[in-house]
């Protein structure tokens, strides 16, 4: 069995998720929906490529240029982070268009609550719930 | 890339570690997180996870039971719990991955100084055999040198005993011609002449 994985910056990573699992959190304070938008959208353009996720490489040229940090890498397979991105925009996305047609609004809101109360809790606790969802469907379906 | 047979190389502490007894790591075919590269636990045993669950569900039963009292989840509920699970959460994750590489490192001291009591036992063992060699070899020698004392010894004996015996050999002739010589110097055979006295003497000395 060979598995092809990618070297990423475990701190930017982090920083991803801290403030894309805080924008919905502050979309439900000030009922701004636009921000649980912005959200999906971080998350889908990460989904595609590392290099179009705005926050993981603003952050990654700040601890490089300003920081001087070390890169602090970690080991995922890409079709994770494509999964968990994906799974996650997808929530966010649900969440956002019942909130815009006003539909099932306390249900949209829990679930943006949801997603964002797990995104922080990878973020800060690095367990990631979506993580285990993949190596389950992996398993499941056997790829 | 890295195929999974290099994998299964990396030691223990290493970074990309994969925990075999962990179904998710093992799956994954390479570490979920950083910490993970010190476990070896099952993942039924995986304090995150488990953290995880009852997260969840404490969260679930606070809201629930805020819902069904109040009729209502208010804001300032939903904050104060993200503040607390969240920085529970961080603090719970930094302290426990210290201590799961400090309880990794104790492991690992562990069998270095048992690997070094077994070497140094060993290194024990050899150096007393052969000293032990080393004292038989000696007392063999001391042995064969006894011996051949002895030997040294009894020729010693014999020697003194040749050279007494042949002293006295040697001696009762001497002495009975001495004796003569004696006699015949003092004249109790007769005068005799001066020259035959002076030869006499001669022998005698």
């Amino acid at each position: 069995m060979t598995q092809q994985c990618a070297i990423y910056d475990s701190r930017s990573l982090n920083f991803f998720r801290a403030v894309s699992g805080f924008l919905p959190l502050l979309a439900f304070l000030t009922h701004n929906i636009w921000l649980i938008l912005i959200t999906a959208l971080l998350f889908f353009s990460g989904m595609f490529s590392m290099k179009l996720n705005l926050l993981y490489q603003l952050y990654n040229l700040f601890s490089d240029k300003m920081l001087k940090q070390k890169i602090m890498p970690i080991e995922k397979d890409p079709n994770e982070i494509r999964f968990v991105y994906g799974f996650t925009a997808i929530m966010f996305l649900i969440s956002f268009l019942l909130l815009y047609f006003d539909k099932f609004t306390t249900f949209a809101w829990g679930i943006n609550l949801l997603v964002s109360f797990l995104t922080l809790l990878a973020s800060f606790a690095n367990v990631c719930l979506a993580a285990l969802m993949y190596t389950m469907f992996k398993k499941i379906f056997n790829r | 890339m890295e195929s999974q047979n290099d994998k299964t190389k990396i030691k223990i502490g290493e970074s990309g570690y994969v925990n075999k007894n962990c179904w998710l790591a093992r799956d994954l075919g390479y570490p979920p997180s950083r910490r993970c590269e010190y476990c070896e636990s099952k993942f039924k045993n995986c304090l995150f996870e488990q953290y995880l669950v009852i997260t969840l569900i404490l969260v679930g039963v606070l809201l629930f039971v805020s819902y069904f009292f109040e009729q209502n989840i208010s804001k300032s509920l939903i904050v104060f719990l993200f503040v607390l699970v969240i920085t529970y959460g961080y603090f719970f994750n930094k302290s426990t991955e210290k201590i799961i590489i400090a309880n990794f490192k104790e492991k690992k001291a562990k069998i270095a100084f048992k690997d070094l009591n077994n070497n140094l036992q060993q290194k024990v063992d050899e150096q007393t055999k052969e000293i032990k060699e080393q004292k038989e070899k000696i007392e063999n020698a001391y042995e064969i040198e006894k011996k051949a004392n002895l030997e040294l010894k009894k020729l010693d004996e014999a020697k003194t005993q040749f050279m007494l015996i042949t002293q006295h050999h040697l001696r009762t002739p001497l002495s009975v011609n001495m004796g003569f010589l004696e006699l015949l110097t003092d004249g109790r055979y007769g005068k005799i002449s001066k020259k035959i006295k002076i030869a006499l003497d001669d022998l005698k000395e």
